[in-house]
């Protein structure tokens, strides 16, 4: 009994640690591609990407592309809102210079400080310099009004409108709306014009990858397990407060050079909460490198390659890539292959030399190279050219999450070359990819306001992010409205929101996240109907909206199901149908197993003693047990009331025990009895 | 005794392992009964140069939007009819929305328009049953192993006497409430097939109601769901469908904002256009 507890404890915490590494890795995508989606047969001669001069062919097809490699994260997402959420990091300065740009700036910011505090005067006077600088063609601010007409936040919510603008920022460059405007083609099934789009954002967000091995993923963290905030997961954001990087900083002022090379990783990717700051992890790294550290030798070539807080230097980053390689770290032949691909940094381009080290790093299991190699054989750089290879070797990448491997496979589906067309999976697969682009950081900005409990701000960003169609915002954004309510600080068309509004967005947004495979999400728009939050109640639509959330496997759904057919609530009385839904639920979720088996109770009780008392007092339990579940979970679950309860029953067994032992031996001490074993 | 003091401990620890991490399964998305396409409107925006401009109407909403490149082009919105809500909703009853649309030549009912099925047969596999729909004929619940019919039941067999009777009571078309959003509906158009195999948990012969909605690209069985126990409902996409007026509020409309080159030295007039 005793025992039950702490091994509770310690399963899961070894559970949240085991969760931890695959946090940083890249979500497990399966991909199916069946033999039929491998083109078959030999490229025939009037194959137009054979063709070398044919603008389709190898040559145009520059995946180690170099144009956008040299630009700044500011340059690749142009109105980017960097400047206010990192004002420390190296931006160019120099694009202050225009009234516009004076104008988009000054708003965004007003606009930022307005969603935290909820002023809603100081809200529309942000609105009116954005609107000012979009009068002036300024791409970024009408990409920004966008926004706030597809939401409607202080304007109308008008989707014409909304698209316009859109339209007009994406062809005047602005990166975000071209991903707003993907996104809403793919919700409309219209591919064509959505698969263009998301090309062009999946190669912009390639090129901001790291050239030897894969970023560690910066997915956007949700904020909610369920319906409850995901306090584990949160706690591992604290960025410079949090204990374990405070120890990891410790360990590494003390010299411990994996503890240096981990915190110019953070630092370097703005990970874990903290902000990215090149000049801090060049500092670390050098720091390491003295104690010849290779990951962190490896980083430096990465550093020199891209000009990251220095100055651009590709014959000092190949001398680091080379000193890493020494030691044993077999990704950094990537980064050496491809400047040997390029000629960056050697006296020219050798392509023999390039896919020998690939080789080197295929061979030793690193992804990037198969990756490499794939690319290689893909465009017939240095080797001759085998499509069926490439396949192979691109598939086996992303197999393992590479994503630049997503990206050559995207590129295969689009243009039917080693793949059969398929614009439906190639614009899937862009999607995965263009989601890693700069503009990402919105999610690490809204992280911090949130940790920060600036709500408003954070439902802001979020809001922002669901737009560009990341389904985790979109959750994240529903729940914080639904959660906070009016704390949300959420933004209506004139003021405030009001309940029906927050509601409906809220609505909206869960639905979205359905619609993109979060099963939760059409769970929460059931209850919403079945519970009568925020719209009335209406059981018919409840239904269909668990069906739908059933049929993406969920299982708090089914039982809901089975729950609403044994009452014939919104479903037709059916006791059978209700156990059979009890049963799936069961089979999809084991934890499932103590309601179920309440509730598989119930229908038995029903179907046998239809006519007796204990109907009406099982009907009446909906009442009873939320109280009772809801008391258990706060009074007895708490950590400190459980332990003292435990200790209590413990202490009153021994007492009882005890007592009884005195009351047997007292009777019998006149006869000489056998010791009693207390049993 | 031990037992009884055992026995809270139990179920608290039950719903404390309820608690733990819930693996948050996110599968290849699915289609659901409602499927994917997004039912708002899809916007196109067409240009037109100067010299052929868009002639608005009266009171169309525009707005002057500017090029990066200094071009500015006056855009001319559609005009949608907006409910309170703020969505497209047709308030009129239906019963008279069919009477209107009668007086109108050449209207099909939806038993003609869905005659492009006759004689045709879908078939869509959901994990071990395969369901095959043969139009006016039957619908059957079969398990192939290696294109070899293992197991069959059938689910209903077409009977207008049924079809004469439901629709009596009602109209041509129902409805089904869609939760999309508190007001959105789909329509479809209901035929019953029953005197299907007996059904050994009820002891009376399955039947099915198979349901008719508008939508693209092309006719396919979209969902089955069992309503009560062996009483079914099979919905069946149909294009045709979306050429009767009440059905086609389930295609998203399409709108044209239509915008013109304006020249370049337009000055903004602030009367009438925002």
């Amino acid at each position: 009994m005793r025992l039950q507890y702490p091994t509770c404890k310690i399963a899961l915490s070894l559970l949240i640690l085991s969760l931890y590494p695959l946090s940083l890795t890249a979500r497990p995508f399966v991909l199916v591609i069946s033999q039929d989606d491998l083109k078959e047969g030999p490229i025939s001669p009037d194959d137009p990407t054979t063709d070398p001069t044919h603008p389709d062919s190898a040559a145009e097809w520059d995946e180690f592309g170099d144009s956008d490699f040299h630009k700044s994260d500011e340059e690749l997402d142009p109105g980017s809102w960097r400047r206010i959420f990192e004002p420390n990091s190296t931006s160019t300065a120099s694009e202050l210079g225009t009234e516009s740009d004076a104008l988009y700036y000054s708003g965004i910011s007003k606009m930022t400080s307005a969603a935290s505090s909820g002023d809603v005067r100081l809200m529309e006077e942000a609105v009116g310099e954005i609107e000012a600088a979009a009068e002036a063609g300024y791409p970024a601010a009408q990409s920004v009004l966008g926004f706030l007409y597809g939401t409607g936040q202080m304007r109308e919510r008008n989707k014409a409108k909304a698209f316009l603008y859109h339209h007009f920022a994406a062809e005047g460059g602005n990166m975000q709306s071209k991903m707003a405007l993907a996104y809403t083609y793919v919700r409309q099934d219209m591919f064509e014009k959505a698969v263009k789009l998301y090309a062009k954002l999946a190669e912009v967000a390639v090129n901001s990858f790291l050239i030897s091995k894969d970023s560690p993923v910066i997915e956007p963290i949700r904020l909610h397990n369920g319906a409850e905030e995901n306090k584990d997961v949160l706690r591992k954001f604290r960025g410079e407060e949090d204990e374990d990087f405070q120890i990891l900083e410790y360990q590494a002022q003390k010299g411990n050079a994996g503890a240096m090379y981990k915190i110019g990783l953070f630092y370097y990717f703005g990970l874990r909460g903290l902000r990215r700051d090149h000049a801090k992890a060049l500092s670390w790294f050098l720091k390491a490198v003295e104690k010849g550290e290779p990951r962190s030798m490896e980083l430096l070539g990465e550093i020199y390659a891209r000009g990251a807080g220095v100055e651009r230097n590709y014959s000092k980053a190949l001398e680091w890539l080379t000193l890493a390689s020494k030691q044993q770290l077999y990704s950094a032949y990537n980064g050496m292959g491809y400047l040997y691909v390029k000629g960056y940094g050697v006296e020219k381009k050798n392509y023999t030399k390039a896919k020998e080290y690939f080789e080197k790093a295929a061979d030793n299991e690193e992804v990037g190279g198969h990756y490499n190699l794939g690319v290689m054989y893909l465009k017939g750089i240095g080797v001759k050219r085998d499509v069926k290879l490439a396949c192979k070797y691109i598939i086996a990448a992303a197999n393992a999450g590479q994503p630049k491997a997503f990206y050559q496979l995207a590129k295969m589906f689009h243009t039917g070359v080693g793949l059969k067309k398929n614009l439906a999976m190639a614009t899937a697969l862009y999607k995965l990819v263009a989601e890693r682009g700069p503009w990402s950081s919105l999610s690490r900005w809204a992280l911090e306001s949130y940790l920060k409990n600036d709500v408003g701000k954070a439902l802001f960003l979020y809001s922002r992010m669901a737009e560009l169609g990341y389904e985790v915002a979109q959750s994240n954004a529903a729940w914080i409205l639904d959660k906070y309510e009016e704390h949300s600080m959420c933004m209506g068309e004139s003021g405030f929101c009001v309940d029906t509004e927050r509601h409906q967005r809220a609505h909206s947004l869960w639905w979205q996240a359905s619609e993109q495979g979060n099963e939760h999400a059409a769970l929460l728009i059931g209850d919403a109907y079945y519970y009568g939050r925020g719209t009335a109640r209406d059981y018919e639509r409840a239904a269909e909206a668990y069906m739908h959330a059933k049929s993406q496997s969920n299982a708090q759904a089914m039982f809901n199901l089975g729950y609403m057919h044994e009452h014939g609530e919104g479903l037709p009385y059916d006791l059978h149908l209700a156990k059979r839904y009890y049963d799936e639920a069961l089979e999809h979720d084991s934890a499932a197993k103590l309601p179920v088996t309440l509730a598989l109770t119930s229908l038995w009780i029903r179907k046998n003693y239809a006519d007796s008392f204990l109907v009406p007092l099982i009907d009446s339990f909906p009442e009873v047990y939320p109280k009772v579940e809801t008391w258990v979970e706060n009074v007895l679950l708490e950590e400190g009331n459980a332990t003292i309860l435990t200790l209590f029953a413990c202490l009153l067994t021994v007492l009882y025990l005890r007592e009884r032992q005195r009351r047997h031996v007292a009777p019998v001490a006149g006869e000489a009895q056998p010791p009693i074993v207390p049993h | 005794m031990r037992l009884l003091l055992l026995l809270p401990l139990i179920l608290i620890s039950y719903s404390l392992f309820s608690h733990v991490l819930a693996d948050q399964i996110f599968p290849a998305h699915l289609g659901g009964s409602f499927g994917r396409s997004s039912r708002e409107p899809k916007f196109n925006i067409e240009f037109h140069p100067e010299d052929s401009p868009f002639h608005p109407d009266e009171d169309q909403e525009s707005v002057v939007m500017p090029q990066k490149n200094g071009q500015k082009f006056l855009c001319f919105f559609p005009k949608v009819e907006k409910a309170k809500s703020g969505m497209p909703v047709i308030q009129q009853n239906t019963s008279s929305m069919i009477v209107e649309t009668e007086k109108r030549v050449k209207l099909k009912t939806p038993d003609e328009l869905l005659e492009v099925l006759k004689d045709r047969c879908f078939i869509r596999q959901e994990g071990w049953w395969s369901y095959e729909f043969c139009y006016q004929k039957k619908l059957r619940q079969l398990h192939l192993e290696d294109d070899k019919l293992v197991q069959e039941f059938v689910l209903g067999e077409y009977d207008e006497e049924a079809i004469a009777a439901y629709n009596q009571n009602r109209s041509d078309i129902s409805t089904l409430k869609d939760p999309r959003s508190k007001d959105a509906s789909q329509r479809y158009h209901a035929h019953q097939y029953t005197n299907g195999t007996i059904c050994d948990l009820t002891n009376m012969p399955r039947e099915t109601e198979v349901r008719f909605v508008c939508s693209e690209p092309r006719a396919m069985i979209s969902s089955i769901t069992e309503l009560s126990t062996c009483k079914y409902a099979l919905t069946v996409q149909c294009p045709t469908l979306c050429k009767h007026q009440l059905f086609q509020e389930e295609r998203p409309v399409s709108h044209i904002i239509n915008c013109n080159a304006l020249p370049k030295d337009y000055k903004e007039t602030r009367e009438g256009e925002e």
